[in-house]
């Protein structure tokens, strides 16, 4: 059995001799160094991925997704589906579309119709996800079945132009991407994630898990999380094969990243990937519109405490992050192409996720059966917008 | 789907009742071994008598005086054992039993032990899961007779025998009742009877056993006494050990230590209001005085046992009286008696251990009257087999001893036979089902028409199915709990109808409005292990049709708001060759165990069954 100095010597040796190559990709792909900001922080708070709360914008109006019920017991948790129609400010359950138990949790993806496609994760005995559609606000519901189980990442269900969809499907040993050529099915597998890990590309960073699928301009694009530090795992396919596409920035030196969400915006790719040191997490949002060249932004340290609560889309290609600090107190920042990130007045304590609405920002509270909309008021402060019940059928899981 | 689990409690009325059943047909049939014990009694006796009168037995009685007597120590063990037994058996008599005894005494003895043990004890639990009634009845018989038999033959072969009947049954209840006594879990302890009361029912038939010669000597006894307090030290090191949680209360701490937790744990078990306020009153002290308690239990249990390895008889002496107070001061103020709770199966540890301190203090210090020189005088003045004869000749005690225990061996067959027939079979007793969903109804009406796809998209109706017969239920190809239970039972029966499977079609009706491709159907089958099932079709159809034949069959589907699954019935058919519902059978899976799977798997066979043409 090697000792742990022994792997240091081999990693330090193959890094010595893959400097050059390192270097040459660093500038392609690298990003300009900003500066931390933030207080000091623990390894141990990095978020593996995503939590699955989350909210995104369509053309119709916003869906948000969150957990309720009796949080702490999976057979009694159950994730409800919200829509915000654009104009109404009013949000509404629309889980009943989905007819299934939605104990495992849902993923959603908009197409570029501004249809939702939402995904609904296995739980009990059910081992693969139904996948429903709705281009009508959930008035009126189509599906398909996955095959597999999508995988718990907010970003494991994705779509892309020609009605293409892309879904991380299975466990940990079993996991692949999955990929409908048009419309939903029949799917192939575009890859299985060992595969993908045993890929010369995919080797230099050690590729653990995949945790988010994408597409940038119609190729498929896969997140993980490397074992190895300093480097990206963002993999764009290629005609060539899988592509380690970055990004590089000087702030990943030493870190591991793992991609917490990836998203299509128009034509540019958004990325969030969490770095995690001995000293730290941060939180960096990238953007690119050929994975070549990446904007990056400057990261965002996590408290000791805090943890991410949610992440989802902010306004054009932006993206926010809503972070817990353990206490249910809040912290919601948010960020644009090419600025920084901007703090927001934080949340009401528990906020399961926020929704940057056509009219404004919201954040959505939960209590057991009761989800409370709240509206951010000129960038001051929240106030209670609406309050909507949800009868949850305890028990019916069991 | 809600319901599950619904009706299988300990307190199942038609598992109880079929319960008592059993125990009154066994119990008849022990009256009558009872009765040819009595008969073949009376013909010895009047065999004696005439040849008393004809002056052939003129030794008579005195056969029995001529045997030494039994030693004191083993008719202790011997007659204090065969009435434990009794009354564990009787204990197994308690009408939560069946259904309580695996779910509230066997799995959390197993489940905090080492995972071996758990997987082992599962083994064996799984036949008293798949039988319940079979396996409780024979428990019950089986611990009777071994506690007649002891009672009943106090010297010889027959006796001996019994000794090693007990062991042997007492190893069963150890390793798979008790899971080895809690030896390989956390948290063993002597309060808590640790290492099983079981093991001292095995050691006491070892030392019944053994042959008389070995009691003639204080060699066993002083044996006895070493090796107990050989164990008494053990468990004062285990009790005195830092970390383990035994010397701290609950001062200055926010959680109780290990013995009060436990205690407190014992004291809410259903029993007197005596019993638990004392178990309460001292798990209170334990709580406010825990580090004292805990010192004081590991200097007596480390005293007592130094008495017993120092074999000087006024020291052991000393030694018995204290074992026996603190065993009792145990078994009321922390072992709650043992028997509480509707599935005590013994008294616990306490009682059985201080009989055999007692019983080796006995051997030691009461040798028996006759030396061992007149039991090989006996034994070799004639051939084993002529003594045996003259004894039962001549012994109207010796005789009745003998037919008693000929009938307790009988009592204990009784129980030991179904008992292998329940471990033998390996599909579950269907009144499992019964008790969760009622006998299947009998009927005789037109099955409703029906006209579908098939997962594969192929078109199937009733008319199409004419001449083979059905079994049908309605599945929800999404569902999360009940309906994969449902399709596995479906998947069960066809195994169970062998070679008639070839004349039966098992199908299902999509029960979700949502979902009506055949894709999620042969998804739903690929999950189950269905798609290589021959005579397993999956049917779906337009919504309407679909809800027009719920309708007809009596299948409510509804959607259920925040999340739910669909909501629909747990129902089943068995549709005979022409077309005619015969059974109509309540699916709902119950407890959704592999026994209650088996159990309606059996069910549902036996109907098809019997819905099958007579050709």
């Amino acid at each position: 059995m090697k000792s742990p100095g022994t792997r240091v010597g081999i990693g330090r040796r193959v890094s010595l001799a893959t400097t050059g190559v390192v270097l040459s990709i660093a500038a392609l792909t690298s990003c300009s160094e900003q500066t931390a900001e933030g207080g000091g922080s623990q390894a141990d708070t990095v978020p593996a991925a995503g939590p699955l709360a989350t909210s995104l914008d369509t053309a119709q109006g916003s869906w948000a997704t969150v957990a309720m019920g009796h949080l702490g017991d999976p057979a009694n948790t159950f994730w409800q589906l919200f829509f915000d129609p654009v104009g109404s400010g009013s949000w509404s359950d629309q889980i009943r579309g989905t007819a299934v138990a939605t104990n495992g949790g849902v993923v959603m993806a908009a197409d570029a119709d501004g249809a939702l496609l939402a995904g609904v994760r296995p739980f009990g005995f059910l081992t693969f996800s139904p996948l429903v559609r709705t281009a009508d606000g959930g008035r009126s519901w189509s599906d398909a079945v996955l095959s597999g189980g999508l995988a718990d990442q907010p970003a494991s269900l994705a779509t892309g132009p020609g009605g293409g969809v892309l879904g991380l499907v299975g466990g940990p040993s079993g996991a692949r991407i999955v990929e409908s050529g048009n419309g939903l099915g029949p799917w192939r597998t575009l890859e299985t994630v060992r595969a993908l890990a045993a890929n010369v590309a995919a080797r230099r960073c050690r590729l653990e898990a995949a945790t988010a699928v994408s597409y940038l301009q119609a190729s498929a694009v896969v997140g993980g999380r490397c074992r190895r530090s300093g480097v990206s795992p963002v993999f764009v396919r290629r005609s060539s094969g899988w592509e380690l596409a970055g990004p590089q920035f000087p702030g990943l030196r030493g870190g591991r990243a793992s991609v917490v969400s990836l998203r299509e915006s128009g034509a540019t790719l958004v990325a969030l990937l969490s770095v995690t040191r001995d000293t730290g997490t941060d939180l960096v949002a990238a953007w690119t519109t050929a994975a070549k060249q990446w904007t990056c932004s400057p990261p965002l340290r996590l408290t000791a405490a805090e943890k991410l609560a949610s992440v989802g889309p902010g306004t054009g290609a932006g993206l926010f992050a809503l972070l817990d600090d353990a206490s249910g107190r809040r912290r919601l920042a948010e960020i644009a192409p090419g600025a920084g990130w901007r703090t927001l007045p934080s949340p009401p304590a528990g906020s399961a996720t926020v929704a940057f609405t056509g009219s404004g920002i919201d954040a959505l509270t939960v209590n057991k059966t009761t989800l409370t909309v709240w509206a951010l008021d000129h960038a001051t402060s929240w106030t209670k917008a609406q309050t909507v019940h949800v009868d949850i059928q305890y028990g019916s899981s069991s | 789907m809600p319901g599950m689990s619904d009706g299988q409690g300990a307190g199942n009325p038609t598992v109880t009742s079929a319960f008592k059943v059993a125990l009154v047909h066994q119990g008849l049939v022990v009256v009558l071994i009872v009765a040819v014990v009595g008969l073949c009694w009376n013909v010895l006796r009047a065999a004696q008598l005439r040849r008393a009168a004809a002056g052939e037995a003129t030794e008579g009685a005195s056969v029995w005086g001529l045997l030494p007597t039994e030693p004191a120590a083993r008719r202790l063990l011997r007659v204090s054992f065969g009435l434990l037994w009794i009354f564990d058996g009787v204990l197994q008599g308690q009408l939560s039993m069946p259904l309580g005894l695996v779910p509230r005494g066997i799995d959390p003895a197993a489940s905090t032990s080492a995972s071996w043990v758990e997987h082992l004890v599962e083994s064996v639990a799984a036949v008293w899961s798949y039988h319940p009634v079979s396996a409780a009845a024979a428990t019950v018989w089986i611990q009777i007779g071994i506690g007649v038999w002891l009672l009943a033959a106090p010297r010889g072969s027959w006796s001996r025998l019994g000794g090693l009947v007990s062991l042997g049954w007492g190893l069963i209840v150890w390793v798979f009742g008790e899971a080895f006594g809690g030896v390989f879990a956390p948290g063993l302890t002597w309060l808590f009877g640790a290492p099983g009361a079981a093991l001292f029912y095995c050691a006491a038939g070892v030392l019944v056993a053994l042959p008389e010669r070995d009691w003639a000597s204080r060699r066993l006894g002083t044996r006895m006494l070493r090796l107990m307090g050989l164990f008494f030290v053990g468990m004062a090191v285990l009790q005195a050990w830092p970390g383990r949680g035994f010397w701290q209360g609950k001062a200055g701490t926010s959680s109780p230590g290990t013995l009060a937790g436990m205690v407190q744990q014992m004291a809410h078990t259903p029993q007197p209001r005596l019993v638990a306020s004392l178990v309460a009153a001292f798990a209170g002290f334990d709580d406010a005085h825990g580090w004292a308690v805990n010192l004081f239990v590991v200097a007596a249990l480390g005293t007592i046992g130094s008495t017993f390895l120092s074999a000087r008889p006024a020291a052991v002496r000393a030694g018995v009286v204290a074992g026996v107070v603190l065993c009792l001061a145990d078994w009321i103020f922390i072992e709650d008696l043992g028997f509480m709770g509707g599935v005590g199966t013994d008294p616990n540890s306490m009682i059985p251990m201080a009989l055999l301190f007692i019983a080796g203090y006995v051997a030691v210090t009461r040798r028996p009257a006759v030396d061992g020189s007149a039991v090989v005088a006996i034994s070799t003045a004639s051939p084993p087999h002529q003594q045996w004869r003259e004894r039962w000749r001549a012994s109207p005690t010796y005789a009745l001893r003998s037919i008693v225990a000929l009938g307790a061996v009988g009592v204990t067959l009784l129980g030991a036979v179904p008992m292998a027939a329940a471990a033998t079979d390996r599909h579950a007793d269907p009144l499992l089902a019964e008790a969760v969903d009622g006998t299947p109804q009998a009927t005789d009406t037109p099955a409703p028409a029906f006209a579908l796809v098939d997962q594969s998209g192929r078109p199937v109706s009733l008319a199409s199915l004419r001449g083979r017969t059905i079994g049908l239920t309605f599945l929800d190809p999404v569902c999360t709990s009940d309906c994969p239970l449902i399709a596995q039972e479906f998947r069960e029966a066809d195994g169970m109808l062998g070679s008639d499977a070839r004349r039966v079609e098992l199908l299902a009706i999509d029960a979700n409005p949502a979902y009506l491709q055949p894709s999620f159907l042969a998804a739903f089958d690929r999950q189950e292990g269905l798609d290589g099932l021959s005579n397993w079709r999956y049917l779906t159809g337009p919504r309407a049709e679909l809800e027009h034949l719920w309708a007809a069959y009596g299948c409510e589907v509804s959607y259920e708001p925040g999340g739910a699954m669909i909501d629909h019935s747990d129902i089943a058919y068995v549709i005979d060759a022409r077309g005619r519902t015969r059974f109509i059978l309540d699916a709902d899976p119950g407890a959704g165990d592999a026994a209650m799977r088996s159990s309606f798997a059996v069910t549902l066979t036996n109907a098809l069954k019997r819905a099958l043409p007579s050709s």
